[in-house]
């Protein structure tokens, strides 16, 4: 089992995208071995859905949620943050699941990203 | 030669918010001023939301290479209050620093600061004599908040940061929070999002509360919809304001509205009750558990 202790890697505060990414760089070829991983949320006071979109909810991209239920638990996650979780989940399903709709969306974002940069 | 921003009496309604948004078109038209004087000659009280907007002022001025002048705090409450509260030390002015149980400093960041900034909501708008509300709400409240905070430096490109001010309404039984930010605004992200120039600042508002629509890349796109959902089940409110446009949230549903004063850049206004009482969060949710 390999356990991850959040509040030790990122603190009392999982709130940021940029952290999220952090936990699931290291997570994510873990699960893709079908290592167990144990993601503890002992000591962590807020957790917020930047972080969880990108520590858990961009898992969905390539591994499939039968294997994310054998091989990744979550341990001392609040049950007040339990519902921010599950959106973060349905909502990512949501989006991998309809590749036409994801690529769309990447498209134009693309063009927005140059765009941008041509300002 | 200066240029004199009259600011009167300002609640939160939104006809103040089409004072403050004038004040605001007053300053961003200007090019001739190099002094910009906040005249309080007219104000007789002055919200949260307005010290939050008005330091923004003062920041936008000086990032315009003008120069801030403060003048006739005429009223005693309202040169108390801004004295004590963050603004006037802001700007480098006298201020004092007293103990007041309802009024919360002002705060601005210019870039982002997650742990300073649930820090001073914790312990400066949350705590406090005749709050009560148990460390676990906190908690939620506070992931909560935070999701607007984080947008505005994940959206808004806005050069000079984020203002936050708030009050706690004893009688009211109310949490009062005031974000402002000089980015781009919601509306302008979302036209570019979905390559749309056109879109009107209404439709653009009502695509981003939509479950579902992110204007980010990858499965995002949650913070809006968690607050949204939040102050519906617990008898708070949301208001949005980003151009010319106001969206109100609360439990009575969701109400859209263009208005007269536009404003480049977002400010959100959440109310939230001040006692466990009100808060009608699901139940323990123990089950332990197929997330996927």
């Amino acid at each position: 089992m390999n356990r991850i202790l959040l509040a030790e890697q990122i603190g009392k505060y999982c709130v940021t995208a940029e952290d999220g990414q952090r936990i699931y760089e290291q997570i994510h070829p873990l699960l893709s071995a079908q290592q167990h991983v144990q993601l503890d949320f002992a000591g962590v006071q807020i957790v917020a859905s930047p972080f969880l979109n990108m520590a858990v909810g961009q898992l969905l991209r390539d591994l499939d949620p039968a294997t994310l239920n054998t091989y990744l638990k979550f341990e001392n996650l609040p049950s007040g943050f339990k519902p921010i979780l599950r959106r973060v989940i349905e909502n990512a399903k949501r989006y991998y699941a309809d590749p036409a709709y994801r690529a769309a969306i990447e498209s134009v974002l693309a063009k927005r990203e140059e765009d941008f940069d041509a300002d | 030669m200066e240029l004199r921003l009259k600011i009167p009496r300002i609640n939160d309604d939104p006809s103040d918010y089409d004072v403050l948004f004038g004040l605001w078109e007053q300053l961003a038209s200007d090019e001739t001023h190099q002094t910009v004087v906040l005249d309080f000659a007219q104000c007789d009280f002055l919200r949260q939301n307005g010290v939050a907007f008005c330091l923004g002022l003062a920041r936008l001025a000086q990032s315009y290479g003008k120069q801030i002048a403060v003048e006739n705090l005429l009223n005693e409450n309202v040169a108390i209050n801004l004295r004590k509260n963050g603004f006037m030390e802001a700007l480098g002015l006298p201020y004092d620093r007293y103990p007041s149980s309802t009024a919360v400093p002002v705060r601005e960041d210019v870039c982002r600061n997650v742990e300073p900034y649930i820090n001073y909501l914790d312990k400066h708008w949350l705590t406090g004599r005749g709050i009560s509300l148990s460390a676990d709400l906190k908690q939620i409240i506070l992931s909560t908040v935070v999701e607007a905070y984080t947008n505005v430096f994940d959206h808004a490109r806005s050069r000079i940061g984020a203002f936050t001010c708030g009050q706690f309404y004893p009688r009211l039984e109310e949490l009062a929070l005031t974000l402002v930010d000089f980015g781009i605004g919601i509306p302008a992200t979302v036209r570019r999002r979905l390559n749309q120039p056109d879109l009107n600042a209404e439709t653009a508002m009502r695509w981003v509360f939509q479950e579902g629509n992110t204007t980010q890349d990858g499965p995002r796109g949650n913070g809006l919809k968690i607050l949204k959902q939040f102050v519906k089940q617990n008898e708070g409110s949301l208001d949005i304001y980003s151009e010319n446009c106001h969206a109100r949230i609360s439990a009575r549903g969701e109400r859209f509205t263009l208005r007269g004063r536009k404003f480049i850049g977002t400010v959100v206004q959440i109310k939230l009750k001040s006692d466990d009482k009100f808060y009608s969060l699901s139940s323990e949710d123990d089950s332990d558990e197929l997330f996927f």
